[in-house]
Order: structure tokens, then C-alpha cells, then sequence
């Protein structure tokens, strides 16, 4: 479904009413508006939540594991690598 | 307001402890649809990706994928966000310091012509993105 839409002065766009109605996007409802490689993305802020938490699995090897000791264990070690080297 | 540190950021990413990725879950949903104002620190953003570098490995596009998320969650205040967003944007993924970028261009966009530092990575950056 693609339509033409124009933008005003004040930068505001009016959804056309088939694709407000398809989105299911109501009044008031928070979205979230990004720009991915010039393409404008408006999505429910809600899902976006939802669709990012838990996206990414922790390595088995850290499963279990106290989170605390995983941050001061993952800081040591990437610093250590960090300045390991004489700079210059 | 109310701030967001580091374990939040994890718990809520990684999932791997059920209860409080749930517990960080609603606090972003309750962030995101107005109901609670969050802020968090450059320092916690750092410490999410230093933690991912070292969790994940240095060339695991997963680091990028999350610190690029986290400047998504437009309903967190996050200090010089339009800094962080161009380092990770400008970052040299394969040879990826964040905090290189993040001193190049803040140093840049502070107007300064020089930098001291004995970080040869650092300077190639600063050189870089002045040219």
C-alpha cells in the first residue's frame, strides 16, 4: 500500500486513513519514529519494547553465572587488552 | 525520573535471568508508553558495551546491534546521545573502540584543532574524522 502524503511547515505528516486504520495505531498512542538508509519507520512504541527484549542469548558459557562478576570480569579483561601495548 | 543502570540495560537485552528481565521489561513499557521518565549516564552506556565486548568478542556484530538499540529507546534521556549515535556511526567496526570515537568526535565537536594523547589509535581517529 503506498500513498502520497505531504509534510507541512511545522514538520507534520497526516497518516492516510487506509493506513492509519491497517496499522491499528490509535489517537494519543507514544510511537517510535527512526530512519533506517533514508527509509522513515513509525512504529507503536509498545512494540518495539517488546520486540527488542530478550533479543540476544547470552553465550552458554556465561548461562548461570552472577551478572556482577560477568561485568567486572568483561571491564578487566577489555582494558587489560586495551592499553596491554605501549601506545606510541 | 529515574535512572537506568547497566544491569537493567543487560537483564532486559539478554534474558537471562527470568525475573528481572521481566522486572526491566515493564519498566521500559511503562517508560515508553509515558507513565515513567528515565534517564541513564554515558558511563552506564559504556559499561553495557564493554561488558558486550567482553562477553561476546570483539568482532561479534551482536555489540553494535545492542548499543545501536539502546540509542533507539528514544524514551530514556541519555547525555550527548547525538555524540554516541555518530561514534557508533563512525565507529571502524572491525577495529571498534567505542571510546575512541566517542573522544574524537566529542573533541571535534568542542571545536579543538588538537589532541594529546599517547593513543595512536586515538589520534588515527581524531585525524580521521577532522579531515
Amino acid at each position: 500500500m503506498t500513498y502520497y502524503a505531504t509534510i507541512t511547515s511545522k514538520r507534520q505528516l497526516t497518516i492516510p486513513t487506509a493506513i492509519y486504520k491497517q496499522s491499528g495505531l490509535t489517537k494519543s498512542q507514544k510511537v517510535i519514529v527512526s530512519i533506517d538508509n533514508g527509509i522513515i519507520k513509525i512504529q507503536p512504541a509498545l512494540d518495539f519494547v517488546n520486540q527488542i527484549a530478550g533479543s540476544f542469548q547470552l553465550p552458554p558459557k556465561y548461562k548461570n553465572k552472577n551478572i556482577s562478576q560477568i561485568i567486572q570480569t568483561a571491564k578487566k579483561s577489555y582494558f587489560k587488552r586495551k592499553f596491554k601495548q605501549p601506545s606510541l | 525520573m529515574i535512572f537506568v543502570d547497566t544491569i537493567y540495560f543487560l537483564r532486559f537485552f539478554l534474558k537471562d535471568n527470568q525475573k528481572q528481565f521481566q522486572t526491566a521489561k515493564k519498566l521500559f513499557q511503562q517508560a515508553v508508553t509515558g507513565q515513567l521518565k528515565l534517564f541513564t549516564s554515558i558511563i552506564v552506556f559504556f559499561e553495557v558495551y564493554w561488558v558486550l565486548k567482553g562477553v561476546f568478542g570483539d568482532k561479534d556484530p551482536k555489540v553494535f546491534s545492542i548499543l545501536s538499540l539502546i540509542l533507539q529507546m528514544s524514551f530514556i534521556q541519555i547525555p550527548q546521545r547525538d555524540i554516541l549515535q555518530q561514534s557508533l556511526k563512525n565507529i571502524d567496526f572491525y577495529n571498534f573502540d567505542m571510546e575512541d570515537a566517542y573522544n574524537a568526535i566529542y573533541a571535534l565537536k568542542n571545536k579543538t584543532t588538537k589532541i594529546k594523547t599517547f593513543d595512536k589509535k586515538l589520534l588515527k581517529k581524531f585525524n580521521h574524522y577532522q579531515s
